[in-house]
């Protein structure tokens, strides 16, 4: 076990931001905080970083309980913070050699790191640049590349994607899944589910400071009733066939908005088969077909009555 | 150590922006210490104004006591005329018109009446200082008719012991001499350039490290808190002592041998150096309060400002209130002032001296401490979990 937080509470006067939770990070794997902001998810890091004191509860790091003060397994650990966090008056080597330096005191050794760091983020071109002279994609890298430079065994990354283009935002999740082939577990911390859901082995889906559910992907869709949602374009849908469709074997929710008609379908075979023969059978013109199998939004949505990003 | 190298770092980063608060400090103090050394009153002379003396009786006595005006004061030909007179006293060009009666000598002679007349400008200290000038001289002149020469002699005898010149020394209130050397007025300003300069740069330093971001991915860091810390000190004395050369190696350029041969020169340094060991605390002091540049510079001109003016850079000790300097005593520019102005009129330090120069020493050092531990607490306070 890498990380075990066991029924932690951190209050802020009358605000619950923790509320007993409990979550166990196995070693290799790259374990998701999915939630919405304001949710708990830095909070849970910072108290698993020993920069935030709780109020209840325990937190162990590689066996150890962490504390301020616990430097060994400190050394262990790579973060890379919401935020970036870089000095404005180095540059792009001086910022990784130094934040490398806190762990790593060997000059050569220390130097092979910073040199594995920038190659692996590609920031090898910028290397004498100011962090000032960096668009926020690269910016993002140098962040990282100062988080992951010592080669620590456990990774906490929270939410290293906000406020990032797209082609940076994937080269990033590559980033991160390849560290996680090189050995090291990864914590990630996100409101985006898709990037959860492309690298996360396990994922904790937390709302107001509790854990809601915890499991690996498939796992998380296997608790909804939801396991397959079918949406059909229709204009002008007879109000008076809702209840038939509802009463289709397997749907359990039909929803018609005046363009779309929404069907949540629950395990079972040829659901969309049935529901257009239903259609065709009232003569209902039928424009796009879609069907899509559960999300981690839906699991959310099911779960909390709201959309993660409500 | 990857803190002291990075602090060592950043200070390179800002160079152009030290050498500047350096330079204008410096070319200050360089400025004030050249135009005040000196004006301090050093010798004693008498002052003069400009005088007239209407001669309306032109006798042998009358030429005398002319004759002594322009002894001791300027003496200006101005006409015997009501206009002129009033012109001249106008404009400014006598300050005091003396007006010697026809008869006066006559007068003297027979029956040594003294009987003079004199116009001077409303309400001025000068006219009444030559008034009594002339008033002793006219004291003296009787004495000596009373005493039975006659007026000629006693005129003459008068001259004669009017202009004799007493020896003055000016004393300052301890006894001490108060020949002050120059280099002195130089050194007084030093903890005005070093609380501002070190406040302002190890402020500019310690902001970087201080950020919110950067400090708490330190704090997530092995290095420790206290290892930190101490690489921090240890770049703030690394900075102190270039500072503190830089400031010294002027001196000596603009002092040169009356510096080095001063006998308390060592003194001089090893109190400047302490005191710069208070600016460095101080301004890592004022560091960890601080929360922008904005905030640091208001921060380092007050409390620059306050521990000079309290201290007794600015203003001399000499003209400040017993209650002021009791609240003095809490700013260690004061006891760094104290030994500053002791080693200006000494050539050796010894005895009692030597005692008194170690206390303030001592004093200083205490208000480096103090300030340190201060920003240590501080430093332990917001990394002591931080929100």
């Amino acid at each position: 076990m890498v990380v075990k937080v066991n029924n932690l509470v951190k209050r802020y006067k009358e605000l619950v931001a923790l509320d007993h939770m409990n979550l166990e990070v196995e070693e290799g794997e790259i374990f998701g905080l999915l939630g919405p902001n304001g949710s708990g998810k830095t909070t849970a890091i910072n108290c698993i970083l020993a920069l935030l004191e709780y109020d209840k509860g325990s937190i162990e790091v590689f066996g150890k309980e962490m504390n301020p003060n616990t430097y060994e397994s400190k050394k262990q650990i790579g973060v890379v913070m919401q935020n970036v966090a870089v000095f404005e008056e180095l540059t792009v080597y001086e910022n990784i050699d130094y934040f490398c330096g806190l762990y790593i005191y060997d000059k050569e050794e220390r130097r092979q790191c910073v040199k594995d760091a920038i190659a692996f983020v590609g920031l090898e071109d910028y290397v004498k640049f100011l962090p000032k002279k960096l668009s926020g994609g690269l910016l993002r890298r140098l962040n990282i590349a100062c988080g992951i430079a010592h080669k620590p065994k456990l990774i906490i990354l929270d939410e290293p994607t906000v406020a990032v283009d797209p082609q940076s935002r994937n080269s990033i999740l590559e980033g991160i899944q390849k560290l996680n082939k090189n050995g090291a577990t990864i914590i990630y911390t996100s409101h985006y589910m898709e990037e959860v859901e492309q690298i996360c082995t396990r994922i904790a889906i937390i709302d107001k400071g509790k854990n809601l559910a915890l499991g690996t992907k498939e796992e998380l869709k296997s608790m909804i009733k939801t396991a397959e949602t079918i949406q059909l374009e229709i204009l002008d849908f007879p109000e008076a066939l809702l209840p038939g469709v509802r009463e289709l074997p397997h749907v359990f929710k039909a929803s018609y908005d005046g363009k779309k008609l929404t069907l949540h379908c629950s395990k079972g075979k040829h659901n969309l088969i049935r529901v257009l023969d239903y259609m065709k059978a009232n003569e209902v013109s039928v424009g796009r077909v879609y069907t899509e199998l559960p999300t981690l939004n839906d699991v959310f949505l099911e779960i909390t009555g709201k959309e993660l990003r409500d | 150590m990857p803190v002291y190298k990075t602090f060592l770092k950043i200070i390179n980063h800002n160079k152009m922006t030290i050498i500047m608060y350096l330079g204008i400090f410096l070319g200050i103090n360089m400025i004030i210490s050249s135009l005040t050394g000196g004006t301090r009153a050093e010798v004693f002379s008498t002052a003069k104004i400009s005088v007239a003396v209407i001669d309306r009786d032109q006798s042998d006595i009358s030429q005398t006591i002319k004759k002594y005006m322009g002894q001791t004061q300027y003496l200006k030909d101005i006409p015997d005329d009501k206009d002129a007179l009033q012109d001249a006293l106008f404009f400014r060009d006598v300050e005091y018109v003396l007006i010697i009666p026809e008869g006066f000598g006559e007068s003297l002679m027979k029956e040594g009446t003294i009987q003079l007349d004199n116009i001077n400008v409303p309400n001025s200290y000068s006219g009444i200082y030559v008034n009594m000038q002339l008033e002793q001289f006219l004291t003296t002149l009787k004495a000596y008719m009373v005493s039975g020469q006659d007026a000629e002699t006693a005129l003459q005898s008068s001259l004669e012991t009017t202009a004799l010149e007493s020896k003055v020394t000016l004393l300052t209130e301890d006894g001490s001499l108060s020949n002050m050397q120059k280099y002195t007025y130089y050194f007084q300003f030093i903890p005005y350039i070093m609380t501002s300069v070190m406040i302002q740069i190890i402020g500019t330093i310690m902001l970087a490290f201080n950020k919110e971001d950067v400090r708490r991915r330190m704090l997530c860091s092995s290095t420790s808190l206290k290892s930190r810390n101490l690489q921090l000190a240890l770049g703030c004395i690394t900075l102190s002592i270039l500072v503190w050369s830089l400031t010294m190696l002027i001196s000596v350029v603009m002092y040169g041998s009356t510096l080095l041969n001063s006998g308390v020169f060592p003194y001089l340094l090893l109190n400047s150096f302490v005191f710069t060991v208070v600016g460095v605390s101080l301004g890592f002091c004022i560091s960890s309060l601080a929360k922008n540049q904005i905030q640091l510079s208001g921060l380092a001109t007050t409390v620059s400002l306050t521990f000079c003016f309290l201290g007794g850079v600015f203003v001399s000790m000499t003209y400040m209130a017993k209650s002021m300097l009791s609240i003095a005593k809490f700013t260690p520019a004061y006891w760094y002032v104290l030994s500053n102005d002791m080693l200006g009129h000494l050539t050796k330090l010894s005895g009692d001296n030597a005692v008194k120069f170690f206390q303030n020493i001592g004093m200083q050092f205490a208000f480096a401490i103090a300030f340190f531990g201060l920003a240590l607490a501080i430093t332990k306070k917001k990394s002591n979990r931080i929100a």
